[in-house]
Formats: structure tokens, C-alpha cells, sequence
């Protein structure tokens, strides 16, 4: 006698009849062998007939051995007849290879210019260029989500605003749930587990929108602070923090979300004076942020442990004294993944902005690149994306940066930065380099 | 012409970039991930003559864009894009029925009567009890558990990270479990 005996079963079993049914799931051979062979047939009929594998690759085996050989040849042989300058003609070289194989700089890197969002392509030599068409009006705000298996974008059309995910294998854009839109939104932040995404629109910098990435839910949080940046979620994902302004100060403020009983704010520093100028370390154990002092004439790069009791001066640079004078900014604040670098860029306009570089543990800084701006760390911590003019470029981060040199070695051009939808302003460029998670993370 | 053998010591991705040219390449692909296309058609149509239509429909798309493929992120998943796409082109304006007739064939030895009409009730179940869940829930446990594919690749497919669907596949288990009435035969031993 049948009987419902499935409300007894755990999930697990769910799971087995699931298994065990999908096992039962065949196609018939000669279904199988047919669309085989029209597949075949096809794929014949619209190409030439191929070389087998093995006829393509004893010549490509060929080839990579005179190559290895002459790679030892010039490693030997140029150093003695260029004395001194042997490292540097090979390094940079190297580097470059490394990059395009995929060796180093793991991952795809993503930039926001001209209200367009591209991505590079595999091999690093060129930028894909997401909603080609340009059907959405103009996109802005983007962030890979923490596994790196998501791009999100905000893109405004008509004044309405949506958020969309990139499809990383085929370079097209998404809305993963229609019943999303909002009016014209400014940025995007996720949430440090993935599974929130927050937005806010123009018209109103007091209210963030949380959204959940699997089901589409949203909820609204109103602040008693403004925010004049996109805020970013704290690692317990339980608070959020930004460059804002209450009645009695601008600052870093953080706002803790306390369910029912509201929010809790909290001034962590009154001078910061600027947007993207705070960054969690990847390990969501300490906090960077810029502090601009007109007292004593200084910016200084700060970090402080996420308890919120133990602050350390890393960096310093000048800045005017005393208010009349136009302070430069300190912005893109990002660290490695290692925990051991933070770069930004500071300047005041986009001809005497530089990127710089500061150790974690306060033993030096570096100035590695001057024109720059939208500084960007690999996930492997090998390569440095800035953007200078209407170039990308790299830098091997691993190979030349040491406190006592002080120097820099010489970048790799990656690609033009494509035209976009229109003008903006280079403080709206954004490089985001895709995540790779982390065990233990 | 290459041994088959040689192909199927070769990954996805490696055989995916000589494909365009490579027929054998292509057809060895197809024989990885046939069965994998047809079980996720089977599952959301519930009828095995939909499927292979789907399953051909599928392949010849994955064909045609062949170049369209990267090397990036998993090959089954960009395939399996395919087929959702495909999929839901099938769905506009159709609401599918699940009849007995047309439940998908036992592999032979056949059980006996008693024991293929218990099969074709659960099959039956299972199918209805998938179409009665959210449609996001739905397609992760049709990805992972008739499709096999993992919350990583699953997640590619849906545009959604592992741990969504993770807690997609969770929560849909919890659903199956609860809301559909399930007639099966416990052996006793």
C-alpha cells in the first residue's frame, strides 16, 4: 500500500530521490547517435575540413621550444653586452607575458569610464565593452560581488534606475530581478557575505535600499545621517560606513542597523573630508581611512582595528594650513590582499594626482605613479591598474617596490579606455579588479 | 582523424577552443554534457519528445556560438545557459502537463510492472512537485541535482553567487519536502 511517507524524510533524502530520479533520466541511443551525427554534419558543412589535434600540435610544441631556447639565449647573452641593464631588459617583458597567459593578475579587470562599463577580455590585450548597444542610458557604480562571480552595475535609463549583473561568459548584461526599479540610483555596495546588495538614489542621500541578491527582497533604512558617497557595509555586515554629515559634523561616520530599536551612529573621525577615502583590510580586521588635518597641515593614512580602540599613522603627506586653500583628495583607497599595501590616489585635479603606496606596518611609502588616478590592486597582489590619461596601465607590484628604493618599476600599457557615453569627470573612473575567494576567508 | 581516445583526455576548456574548427572536439563536448542537457529538459518539460527537441535545439545553438566561448568560468555552464534559454523561449505562452505517457523511458533491464509503475509515480511527483516551487529554487535543484552541476556553476548559469544557491537548493529541498505528497514503497528487508 502506497503511503505519503516523504513528511518523515529529511532533506537528505530529498536529495537521494532527487539523485536517483535524475538517474532515470536517459536518452535514447539512437536519439543520441542521430543528433551526434547532425551535429556533425553541420559543424562540416559551414567549416573546412580541420587538422587533427595532434597535426597542430607537434608545430606548436616546435615553436615553444625555439622560443624557451631563445629566451635562455637572451637571459645569457644580453646582460654581458649591456652591462648593467640586463634585469630591466628582461623584467618588463616577462612581466607583460606573464600577464597576457594569465600567469599573474588573475581574474578580469573592470572599469567604469564615460557612464560605460567594460571588462578585459581573457588574454588582457584589449576592453570588452558590456551593453554595447547602449540600450541602458548610462551606467555607473560598479562592484564584483565577493566571490568574483558577479559584476553588478547601477544603469539609469529615463530616469528610472536598475541594478544588473554581467554574464561573465558571454559579456552581456542582466536584471536578475525585474521587479527592481527605482528611481535614478548612484551606487551599489555588497554585502562582505554576498548575500546583500545596497543602493541609494539621488534624490535622497538619507535612505539606503538593502536588497537581497537571491530572492529580490528589499528593505529601506533611513538614516539620520546624509551620506555624500555610496556606503560600504562593515564585515559583520550588521553596520555601514561613509563620508557624511550630521548637524554638528562631517566625517566617517558608521551606522550600525539595529532592527526595531533603529540605527546607532557613531562618528569614528571628523576629518575625513572627502569620498573614498576609507577601505576594510580584506580581513575585515582593520579599517584605512585618510584624515585631513589643515591644523597641522598634514594627511594622514590611518588604520585602526575593528574594535575601534587602536589607531596607527602609516602615511603622511603635506597639505595647506589653516582653510582658504583648496584641499587636495585622497581617494580609491584600497588595500592588498595580503593585508601588507594600501595604495590611493591624491592630488587635486587630474594632472598632479599620483598614486602612491604605503606599507601597512608604517615602514615606508612609495610614490608609484604620477598622472594617475583609480588605482587597483590584483586579487593575486601581483599588478597595480591605474589609469593615466585615457590609458590603462600595469605595474608589477611584487618585483620593484622596496621602502629603501623607493622607486617603481616601469608599467605595462594595458589597453586605450574606451570612449564611453559621454564626458566625465576622471573621478568617476573606477578599475575594480575581479575577487578570488580566499579559504579561510 | 585522432583517436577518440585523445579527446576525451582533453579538458573542456581545450577542446571548447578547437571546436570551431575541430568537429571531433565539438562531438566530444556533445557526449559529455548530452545527457546533462536532456535531464534538465526533461525536468522542467516533463515530456521526453519536448526534450529532445530542446536538447537538439541546444546544441545546435552551442554550435553556432562556439566562438561566443571564452575559456572563462565553467563550460557546462555556459551551456547550460544555453538551454535555460532556450528553456524559457519553450515556456512563452506554454503551460506544460505532466502525463504519465510521457514520462521518459526506464533503462532496460526493465523492473518488473509493479516496480516501474512505483518508478513512474515518483518521477511523476517529483516533476509535478518541482513545478510547484519558486521558479529560482526550482532551476538550482534541476541544475545541480538533474543537470549536475555544482553551486558554482549553477550560480554562472543563474546570474546568482554559491551561497544563494546553496540556500536556493536548501530551501527548495525544504519545500519538496513539505509541500508535495509523495507516493513511494519502502523495501522492507
Amino acid at each position: 500500500m502506497n503511503r505519503n511517507l516523504f513528511g518523515s524524510f529529511d532533506e537528505a533524502d530529498v536529495a537521494r530521490a532527487l539523485r536517483e530520479a535524475a538517474q532515470d533520466i536517459q536518452m535514447s541511443a539512437s536519439f543520441e547517435r542521430q543528433l551526434e551525427d547532425r551535429l556533425i554534419a553541420s559543424h562540416k558543412a559551414a567549416v573546412k575540413p580541420a587538422r587533427g589535434l595532434g597535426s597542430r600540435l607537434i608545430p606548436s610544441v616546435g615553436w615553444a621550444l625555439l622560443a624557451a631556447v631563445a629566451l635562455i639565449l637572451l637571459n645569457t647573452a644580453l646582460p654581458a653586452m649591456v652591462p648593467g641593464r640586463g634585469a630591466n631588459l628582461i623584467g618588463p617583458v616577462n612581466f607583460e607575458s606573464a600577464v597576457r597567459d594569465g600567469v599573474m593578475c588573475e581574474g578580469r579587470l573592470a572599469a567604469l569610464h564615460g557612464f560605460s562599463v567594460s571588462v578585459t577580455s581573457p588574454d588582457k590585450t584589449r576592453l570588452i565593452e558590456l551593453d554595447p548597444q547602449r540600450e541602458i542610458g548610462e551606467l555607473r557604480s560598479i562592484s564584483w560581488s565577493p566571490d568574483g562571480l558577479t559584476l553588478a552595475a547601477i544603469g539609469n535609463t529615463n530616469g528610472g534606475g536598475r541594478i544588473y549583473f554581467a554574464d561573465p561568459d558571454n559579456d552581456m548584461l542582466s536584471v536578475p530581478h525585474p521587479g527592481w526599479p527605482f528611481g535614478y540610483l548612484e551606487g551599489l555596495a555588497w554585502s562582505w557575505d554576498g548575500e546583500e546588495i545596497l543602493t541609494w538614489e539621488l534624490n535622497n542621500n538619507r535612505r539606503l535600499y538593502f536588497i537581497n541578491a537571491e530572492s529580490g527582497a528589499s528593505a529601506t533604512g533611513a538614516l539620520s545621517v546624509q551620506f555624500f558617497e555610496t556606503p560600504q557595509f562593515t564585515p559583520d555586515n550588521q553596520a555601514v560606513m561613509f563620508y557624511g554629515a550630521d548637524e554638528a559634523a562631517d566625517g566617517l561616520f558608521q551606522v550600525k542597523r539595529n532592527g526595531a530599536n533603529g540605527t546607532q551612529v557613531l562618528l569614528i573621525s571628523d576629518l575625513v573630508a572627502g569620498p573614498r577615502s576609507l577601505a576594510w583590510s580584506p580581513r575585515g580586521n582593520r579599517l584605512a581611512y585618510m584624515e585631513m588635518d589643515r591644523n597641522l597641515g598634514e594627511a594622514r593614512l590611518v588604520i585602526q582595528d575593528s574594535s575601534n580602540t587602536i589607531r596607527t599613522v602609516i602615511a603622511m603627506l603635506p597639505i595647506p594650513k589653516g582653510s582658504g586653500s583648496s584641499l587636495p583628495q585622497a581617494a580609491n583607497l584600497s588595500w592588498s590582499p595580503d593585508g601588507n599595501l594600501l595604495v590611493f590616489e591624491f592630488g587635486r585635479n587630474s594632472s598632479d594626482r599620483a598614486v602612491h603606496l604605503a606599507f601597512a606596518d608604517g615602514s615606508g611609502q612609495v610614490l608609484l605613479a604620477q598622472s594617475a588616478h583609480a588605482p587597483a590592486i590584483s586579487a593575486d597582489g601581483r599588478c597595480l591598474a591605474y589609469i593615466n590619461g585615457r590609458e590603462i596601465f600595469l605595474l608589477d607590484l611584487a618585483a620593484a617596490v622596496t621602502p629603501q628604493s623607493g622607486t617603481a618599476s616601469s608599467p605595462v600599457r594595458l589597453a586605450d579606455l574606451p570612449a564611453g557615453r559621454g564626458r566625465t569627470d576622471f573621478q568617476m573612473d573606477r578599475l575594480q579588479w575581479q575577487p578570488i575567494p580566499v579559504a579561510g576567508r | 582523424m585522432n583517436s577518440l581516445s585523445e579527446y576525451s583526455a582533453l579538458t573542456d576548456p581545450v577542446l571548447a577552443r578547437h571546436a570551431p574548427a575541430d568537429p571531433q572536439a565539438f562531438a566530444e563536448l556533445y557526449r559529455r554534457h548530452a545527457t546533462s542537457v536532456f535531464r534538465y529538459h526533461v525536468a522542467h518539460t516533463g515530456s521526453h519528445s519536448d526534450a529532445e527537441d530542446l536538447t537538439s535545439q541546444t546544441f545546435m545553438a552551442a554550435l553556432e556560438g562556439i566562438r561566443s566561448y571564452r575559456g572563462t568560468g565553467s563550460y557546462v555552464a555556459w551551456l547550460m545557459g544555453i538551454a535555460a534559454r532556450k528553456r524559457a523561449l519553450f515556456f512563452r505562452g506554454k503551460r506544460p502537463e505532466v502525463g504519465l505517457s510521457e514520462l521518459p523511458d526506464l533503462p532496460s533491464p526493465g523492473p518488473s510492472t509493479d516496480e516501474a509503475a512505483g518508478h513512474r509515480i515518483q518521477m511523476d511527483e517529483i516533476l509535478r512537485g518541482l513545478r510547484n516551487l519558486s521558479p529560482d529554487r526550482a532551476e538550482a535543484l534541476i541544475l545541480c541535482f538533474f543537470s549536475g552541476l555544482d553551486p558554482a556553476e549553477a550560480g554562472r548559469v543563474m546570474g546568482r553567487s554559491p551561497a544563494a544557491v546553496k540556500m536556493l537548493i536548501s530551501r527548495g529541498l525544504r519545500d519538496l519536502r513539505t509541500r508535495t505528497a509523495f507516493a513511494m514503497e519502502i523495501d522492507h528487508e
